[in-house]
């Protein structure tokens, strides 16, 4: 993995591809079908979000895709491989609702926890620390290496878990309601920091949420799921101008994707 | 406005005032409970060879043996020897109690069948266990060590399955998604997660070794240790009760210092680990 200029892509392109997955969860009261026939396919360098109302298997979603739900019926297919073997070949970097910062670890380790555990950079520490910093810059957070993740707020902690993910350049970044814990102001600013992220490592993202606002704002498609048992009911291609900034949410064809994906939600 | 008032006043006198009312506390407590001893004695009677007078248990340490040694380098010279028991004892009941931790959390089909052997060692007096187990090992330290151990482990092991199994699932789920072995997900998260459970398993397990190191010293009969002065001074207590309270003091101080030395290794270890806990 080289270390100085930005990623060069090596030719591969992350894309996903489900078709026909179903999943089912089993327990004593009775099986619940949490996704059902729901085909999909995330190409290379999409931001994709996926939203739906509270229950409808979002998250389920993102847990196959990622190798960490277990099993289903049907066919998932990430660049090509499993997602088990996806995940074996550290294809993607996972951002969850919590920030899942280690406490004991400073703000610069918990951004190295992933290279220690892949080994990437091995015997060279001044490699490892200069992919740390690098990846502390992009989000912002230079001056806080030496901190603990108590002395943060829920948005720098929240960008210092996107920091992690992406310190080992995966070629797919999976984020799980990442900003939903957070209040209305922070979250607005997360997504312009967001974007700006995928502008300038073009990661694939498939990310998933329940606010409408914020699916349009960030994605290039968005994935309208309905719920009992999940499916795809609409995908939408938001055609909106990048760089996106704050005025973009004024523009009325934002307002008009906004609609749409509503209307999709809600059936009408 | 008066209670506001009193509050304003009452915030900023923080640091000197809260270290000394903290260093009274450790000072009233002690007098509160001596108080107590010495109204009982006067309101009941209680006669001198049966409860003696606390400050005649604080003067017998200055008394002289009749080989002409000071009570007190005695009763150091005794403790000594059963701190370095009680050490070892912490060493086996932390080796053995992280051991069994480990199989109960990783191995559950195993650790089921272990648990509850674990918990029924707890209901067997170490008084009847020590004989055998001293005739068997011999009377020399490692059969102390091993006695101290036994009464040692046990808050280890309970306390460090609950370190080992209550890692976040986001943690557990992060690891996997790094597709982590096993050996670096527990050195990197299950171990440094579980480190505030374990210190307070061995919180409880640094009395608990001092009390069984003493309890391996009671059949001994010969030798030297707190065990071996409390059982002498136990049979001429109508005599002497002074030397019984006395070593009773002693081993009230042992415990107290290890367990100070487990807090101060906590304190460090977390302060090392971000230093909130």
């Amino acid at each position: 993995m080289s270390v100085g200029e930005p990623r060069a892509r090596d030719g591969r392109s992350a894309t996903i591809t489900l078709s026909h997955v179903g999943k089912t969860f089993l327990a004593r009261s009775g099986a619940t079908i949490a996704l059902q026939d729901l085909s999909l396919e995330v190409r290379d360098r999409d931001f994709l979000s996926v939203v739906g109302p509270s229950g409808c298997g979002k998250s389920t979603l993102l847990a196959l895709i990622g190798d960490l739900g277990g099993n289903y019926d049907g066919e998932i297919k990430v660049n090509g491989r499993s997602p088990r073997q996806a995940r074996l070949d550290r294809e993607y970097g996972i951002v969850f609702q919590e920030a899942a910062l280690l406490d004991w670890r400073r703000v610069g380790e918990n951004v190295a926890l992933p290279l220690e555990v892949m080994n990437v950079g091995q015997g060279t520490r001044r490699d490892r620390q200069e992919l740390v910093d690098r990846m502390l810059e992009l989000v912002g957070l230079s001056g806080f290496k030496k901190h603990y993740p108590w002395q943060l707020s829920g948005g720098m902690k929240q960008r210092v878990a996107i920091a992690r993910a992406l310190v080992f350049e995966p070629h797919l970044l999976l984020m799980d309601e990442p900003f939903g814990a957070l209040d209305e102001i922070t979250r607005e600013r997360m997504d312009l920091e967001l974007l700006r992220i995928f502008e300038q490592t073009r990661t694939t993202i498939l990310f998933i949420t329940h606010s409408i606002a914020e699916a349009v704002f960030l994605s290039t498609r968005v994935a309208v799921m309905s719920g009992r048992p999940g499916r795809i009911v609409d995908m939408i291609d938001i055609d909106l101008p990048f760089p996106r900034l704050a005025e973009t949410r004024q523009l009325p064809e934002y307002f008009e994707f906004v609609t749409r994906v509503r209307r999709s939600l809600t059936g009408a | 406005m008066t209670f506001a008032l009193g509050q304003a006043k009452r915030l900023p006198s923080g640091g000197a005032t809260t270290a000394t009312r903290r260093a009274l506390v450790f000072v009233a407590i002690p007098l509160l409970f001596l108080s107590i001893w010495e109204l009982y004695k006067y309101v009941n009677g209680v006669s001198d060879y049966k409860l003696p007078h606390v400050w005649r248990i604080f003067t017998y340490f200055t008394t002289r043996l009749s080989n002409g040694e000071l009570t007190a380098v005695f009763l150091a010279r005794s403790a000594w020897t059963t701190a370095l028991e009680a050490l070892l004892g912490l060493a086996v009941a932390i080796v053995l109690g992280i051991s069994l931790a480990l199989l109960i959390a990783y191995v559950p089909k195993v650790g089921r069948g272990v648990l509850p052997l674990v918990v029924g060692s707890q209901a067997v007096p170490i008084l009847a266990l020590a004989p055998p187990l001293l005739v068997w090992l011999g009377t020399d330290w490692k059969s102390k060590a091993i006695i101290s151990g036994y009464v040692a482990f046990f808050p280890i092991v309970i306390f460090a399955v609950r370190g080992f199994t209550s890692t976040k699932p986001e943690f557990v789920l992060l690891m996997r998604s790094y597709a982590a072995s096993p050996w670096s997900s527990f050195w990197k998260i299950r171990l440094p997660a579980a480190v505030p459970h374990l210190f307070t398993g061995l919180r409880a397990a640094a009395s608990l070794s001092v009390v069984g190191a003493i309890v391996a010293e009671l059949p001994v009969g010969a030798g030297s240790g707190i065990g071996v002065v409390i059982h002498d001074a136990a049979q001429f207590y109508i005599f002497n009760p002074r030397a019984l309270w006395g070593a009773t003091i002693a081993a009230f101080a042992l415990g107290a210092t290890f367990f100070g030395g487990v807090v101060l290794c906590e304190r460090l270890t977390l302060a090392r680990l971000g230093g909130k806990h």
